[in-house]
Order: structure tokens, then sequence, then C-alpha cells
């Protein structure tokens, strides 16, 4: 009964109606939401999914104004060609890790070394 | 008499310029076509006007000058890929000859003939400047080109550092060179329009400028002034603007090759006014200033580059503002425009940048 009663933050309403209006996805707990506006040089940086335990890579979903060729070997890539997650204020206008926990934002943080970043927070969940 | 002066007082208002330029409408759109079949997005991928049927660009990561053929439908596709052996920082440029011209990373200069078939001579450029100590790098952009006009180079310059190709702060002066193809070398003139002292920290100062009359007329994008000088008399004169948009930038203190640095110059670059280009069209003979007007929220929502439309002012050539225009159109702001003659000017949408973009012509 009070489980039907759980608040939600704007930042984290906003997050979840952004996926679920572009992608039809249902934020949960046990997904790692990777975040990667297109408003920095997009030859400057490449990820491979080769330097992660596949669990963790398998439980990352990476959202994306660039090419998905910028992440190479990871299976969830959607791209937002419009750049829209630009206006969720949770991002800030930068590249961010965020989890979820009972429908809200339970950790956002900015994305400095992803490899060892994912490693702590699969370590977390 | 109380009825007269009333309608003589909405004639005045009516016919007041001001009131007149107050509402920015879209330009008028004269066509639009599409560019397709090469890395379209990359930055470096300036598109040049050759003729009606002949488009190109100088694809940097795959080293092509790239030819883009139109078809009957009016759209142009890539066609022949001329392969150039350069370094990886190169650039490109052509010349008043139509000749192609591409710097490397050592400060030479490549010269092609028209059609990139053969190379024709091999330039050095000495690094001994006045004001530069170690080597230094010519910087490009759309908006800061690199003119060549008989045996002239125009051309701003930079450190050559491993950072400080990206570094545009560390831009002096607009430079004059001299071709000397008898040594293959090219030697330096002289250079003018100093860098305004306020920006000499500050990244974001990417001058940008035109030419006209033997005259060079350059922007910043932090102040409401155009620098103009006259390379036959050598006449410096800064003429204020007066756009009505127009409000004093913070200082820009985004610290580049950090995790943070995308983000604080996306805030920066939506919270604050900021010029993108001039361009003079040879067409209508107006110079063209692009700009961006500040935006923090939309409907309660933060703001996006979607809520930030590209503007531009209609100057004519005594610099006295005609009109101002917002685009409707997401288009890029300040990098690959290209003038068609007789037509007007070709603006590529900043959102579909990949295989295939469109531009759009507009006459301004």
């Amino acid at each position: 009964m009070f489980g039907s009663c759980r608040k939600q933050d704007t930042a984290s309403k906003e997050v979840e109606a952004y996926l679920s209006e572009h992608y039809q996805l249902t934020v949960n707990d046990s997904t790692i939401y990777c975040f990667f506006p297109a408003n920095q040089c997009k030859n400057c940086f490449r990820y491979d999914a080769a330097y992660l335990a596949p669990e963790i890579s398998e439980h990352c979903v990476i959202i994306t104004g660039y090419e998905a060729g910028n992440f190479k070997g990871f299976r969830h890539v959607l791209h937002d060609a419009d750049d829209d997650m630009l206006r969720l204020q949770a991002l800030d206008y930068g590249n961010r890790i965020i989890l979820f926990k009972s429908g809200n934002i339970s950790r956002n943080e900015v994305v400095t070394d992803l490899y060892s970043q994912l490693g702590n927070v699969w370590r977390g969940m | 008499m109380i009825i007269a002066s009333t309608l003589l007082a909405a004639l005045s208002f009516s016919c007041d310029k001001n009131e007149r330029l107050r509402d920015a409408t879209e330009p008028p759109l004269i066509d639009s076509f599409s560019v397709s079949g090469a890395d379209i997005g990359q930055q470096t991928n300036n598109f040049r006007y050759i003729n009606d049927s002949t488009l190109c660009s100088y694809d940097l990561i795959n080293k092509n000058l790239v030819f883009f053929q139109k078809d009957k439908s009016g759209d142009y596709h890539a066609g022949i890929k001329k392969e150039i052996d350069t370094e990886f920082w190169s650039m490109y440029f052509r010349g008043d000859d139509g000749k192609n011209y591409f710097v490397d990373g050592n400060n030479s200069i490549a010269e092609y003939n028209q059609t990139a078939d053969s190379l024709l001579e091999q330039y050095a450029i000495p690094h001994h400047f006045p004001y530069l100590k170690d080597s230094f790098a010519l910087a490009l952009s759309n908006s800061m080109p690199i003119i060549k006009i008989h045996d002239t180079l125009i051309a701003v310059i930079s450190p050559n550092s491993n950072e400080s190709l990206r570094l545009y702060y560390h831009e002096q002066e607009v430079s004059e060179f001299k071709f000397n193809p008898a040594k293959d070398t090219i030697s330096y003139i002289r250079s003018y329009i100093s860098k305004p002292p306020g920006l000499a920290d500050y990244d974001f100062p990417l001058g940008s400028y035109a030419f006209h009359t033997n005259t060079v007329f350059l922007i910043y994008p932090q102040y409401d002034t155009i620098y103009s000088f006259n390379r036959s008399t050598s006449t410096l004169r800064k003429i204020a603007i007066h756009n009505r948009d127009f409000v004093q930038p913070a200082a820009f203190s985004c610290i580049p090759f950090t995790p943070e640095y995308g983000s604080c110059a996306t805030r920066y670059s939506l919270h604050n006014f900021r010029y993108y280009g001039i361009h003079y069209n040879e067409v209508t003979k107006h110079f063209l200033l692009f700009y961006k007007a500040p935006v923090r929220e939309v409907k309660g929502r933060i703001a996006s580059h979607k809520d930030q439309p590209l503007q531009v002012i209609v100057l004519d050539e005594q610099l006295t503002v005609l009109n101002y225009y917002s685009f409707a159109k997401n288009l890029e702001a300040g990098t690959s425009f290209f003038m068609i003659p007789g037509k007007g000017l070709a603006m590529p949408i900043l959102d579909e940048h990949y295989e295939t973009t469109r531009f759009y012509i507009y006459h301004l």
C-alpha cells in the first residue's frame, strides 16, 4: 500500500520520462545508465567493452548523441541524434553515470574514468 | 487637429527604424539540397563551392579531398576522392586561383592543382616570429579562413604544441605572408588587429574575419565591435554594432582537457552571448554577422542548444544595420557555410551530421 505512494524528485522524473518517451525503457534498479551528450569532440574518445567484465557491460545502457562506433562492444547503445538529453537537469550538460533506486536517482556522477567507475558502481549494486 | 497629430505620431512610430528591426523573422529560404556519401560530420569537412555541379571538402580522417557531384534532383553525392598525403593536423583551403592548399603540422604548405592530381609546390614557413619564440600553426575554421590572394596569404597563427592546437586563445593577430615559389618558402610580412587585452587569458575568442575591398573585417565573440584594417592605407577602425541582443558575456573559465570541460563549455555557450562569425555576401553586397543570444530556461526546463537559435544581422557596406533574422532550423553556427554565387548562402543543419546532411540556401 505504501509502495504505491513513492515520491519522485523532478530530476528523476525527467530522466524516467526521457527514457520512456525516447526508448520505451522503464527505469530499474539493476541497470547502469551512462549518458554521453554530443557536446564534445566526437573523435576524442572511444570506449571498449572489452575492458569491462561482461556482466558489467551487460547491465550498462549507453545513451549518447554520438555514433555507436564510439562505444565498441557495448550491447545496449541508444542513439540520441538530437541530443535531447541535454535538457535533463540531472546531467548538467555533462557525461554522467546514473543509478536508480525505487524510482529515484540514487547515484549521479560525472564520468572521469569510465571503466573504474563502472567497476565501483557494480560492486556497490 | 488632435486626429491629425495622432495620425502623424502613428505614422512616425510605424516608420521608426528601430521599431521595424524589432521583430526578427526567418530569412528568405531559396532552396535546399542534400550532400551524402562521406563522413560529413568531421569538423574539418569544410565545404568549398567549385561550380554549380561540383563541391569539395577535405576529409581529414581519411586524408581525402572529396569531390561531390550534383545529380538531376539537385542533391550532391561523393564521387572522386583524391588521397592527400599530409600529417594529421592538416588543414585545407582554396586559393583565389582555384588551387588546393594543405597545411601540415610542421607548417609546410603543399600546393596542388585545381583537381588535386599533382603536387605543384611544397612551401616551408619560417619559425621566427616577433611574438612566438617556438613553433606555430596556422589556425583555420570556416569563419576564420586562410585567404590566399595572388601571392599573399592572410591567416591567424597560434603556438604549436601538443596542447595548444586547440587552445585558440593564444592567437595573437591576423598575419600576412608572401609566397616565394623560387625559394619554396613563405615569408612573414606583417600582423595587424591585435587581440584585445581583455581576451588574453580566455578561451572562445575565435576571432572571425571577412575580406572585402582589400580590407580585413574582424569580430570577436564577446565584443559588440567590428575591427577593420585596410591593407592599402594600413588604417585600423573600430565600429560599434549596437546589436539590440548584445549582453556582455561572463569570462570563460572552463579548463580544457578536464572531464568537466564539455558540460562547462556547453553551459557557458548557452548562458552567454556570442558572435559566431562575419561573412561578406558578394551577391547582395551585405555583411552578415552571426550570433546566439543567451538562454537559460525554457518553459521551466533547462535550455539546450535547440532553444538557442542562430541569429544574423544584415549590414550594408558602411556597416549600418539593415535587418535582424532568426533561423527556425537548427543550423550549424560558424562552420561549413559556403556561398553559392548568384544564389545565396548554403548552411548545413546541425542534427544530420553523419552520412548525409542537408544544406539550406538563404538570401541574405
